[in-house]
């Protein structure tokens, strides 16, 4: 019995022994870590305001964003309906152009005004769907070109009375074209 | 387990009551080895899962979570940009295509007409079976909207 309370009474010591020491440790370190304590808080505190900060400025880049984005849509709409009605007018010119035909030729063969016409719209086919803009230059004086030819045979044959039966410089430049491909 | 040995060791000896005695206590002893074991284990479990709350409920973790939610937003903002203005483009294309087939269609009918006159106006010479293989192709190519073809077939049409 006296064995066991001894052992009993070695470990309460041995317990308290390691408390005081673990208490005095603590008590020599205490401004260490209260100093550790509030250095922790002060970066936590720094670390969230930088967090808002970049918050605060991403959210102003996104709606900047947002507007220019807006803008930018706006303009791409408005673009594509300015670039639909200039192919409108085109095509209507090029009508126009065929029907100038038609009343300056009496006798003028339905198939050639329309080869005439088909060779104009696929020029301006051809000026619309090339992006290489020096290539579009190119297609669009070629139209130009066709056009006025058109133009100064419907003038020619009008001075002639009606007497022109076919618009050769249009026809020309179509032969000139087709030797070309 | 050294109880369990124990026991054992006393049943060989002959001790029987020690050795139930020690075979009792060294089950209730495993017993509670074992209740401890899972006691333990679901403290350790309690306690990853409060850490791990702290973390993703801590006020930096989430002005985080925030950053990076305004970062996606730009994100799909610029990729909605890029569609919408691809979509405005594709529907401008798709409209102009359908101008250009409107006035095709337009001029297509024209010379159809035109080269239908201009076959009506030789039918009389023409063998009736020509004549109406002639008329036939006519209307095969104004069908399939062919005005090559319909140029081609003017050609073979006599005496204009």
């Amino acid at each position: 019995m006296s064995l066991i309370s001894r052992w009993l009474g070695d470990t309460l010591a041995f317990l308290r022994r390691s408390r005081d020491e673990n208490l005095r440790w603590q008590l020599s370190r205490q401004d260490d870590v209260a100093e550790l304590r509030q250095a922790r808080a002060l970066a936590e505190q720094a670390l969230l305001a930088q967090l808002k900060k970049q918050t605060q400025q991403l959210a102003h880049e996104l709606e900047v964003n947002k507007a220019r984005n807006n803008t930018e849509l706006a303009m791409v709409k408005t673009q594509c309906k300015q670039d639909l009605k200039d192919y409108q007018q085109y095509l209507q010119s090029l009508d126009r152009l065929k029907e100038s035909l038609r009343n300056s030729y009496a006798h003028l063969p339905e198939a050639v005004a329309f080869t005439i016409h088909h060779h104009a719209k696929q020029l301006l086919n051809q000026m619309w769907e090339t992006q290489e803009p020096q290539e579009k230059m190119k297609v669009e004086m070629q139209l130009l070109q066709f056009m006025t030819a058109v133009h100064e045979d419907s003038q020619a044959s009008l001075q002639s009375s009606g007497n022109e039966a076919l618009p050769q410089k249009a026809l020309a430049i179509i032969d000139a074209n087709l030797d070309v491909k | 387990m050294l109880l369990f040995v124990i026991g054992f060791l006393c049943f060989q000896m002959g001790l029987a009551m020690l050795a139930t005695l020690f075979y009792v206590l060294a089950g209730k002893i495993m017993l509670l080895a074992l209740g401890v074991l899972l006691a333990l284990g679901a403290v350790a479990l309690i306690a990853a899962i409060w850490r791990e709350l702290r973390v993703y409920f801590c006020r930096e973790a989430a002005a985080l979570r925030r950053i990076l939610a305004v970062r996606a937003r730009q994100m799909d903002a610029a990729t909605l940009t890029v569609q919408e203005s691809r979509q405005i483009r594709y529907l401008s294309h798709f409209k102009r295509q359908r101008l250009l087939a409107a006035n095709n269609r337009k001029h297509l009918r024209e010379l159809f007409d035109a080269v239908n006159r201009e076959l009506q106006a030789v039918r009389s010479e023409l063998p009736a079976a020509t004549y109406k293989a002639l008329r036939k192709a006519l209307r095969n190519h104004h069908k399939r909207a062919d005005a090559e073809a319909i140029l081609a077939l003017r050609e073979q049409i006599p005496c204009r």
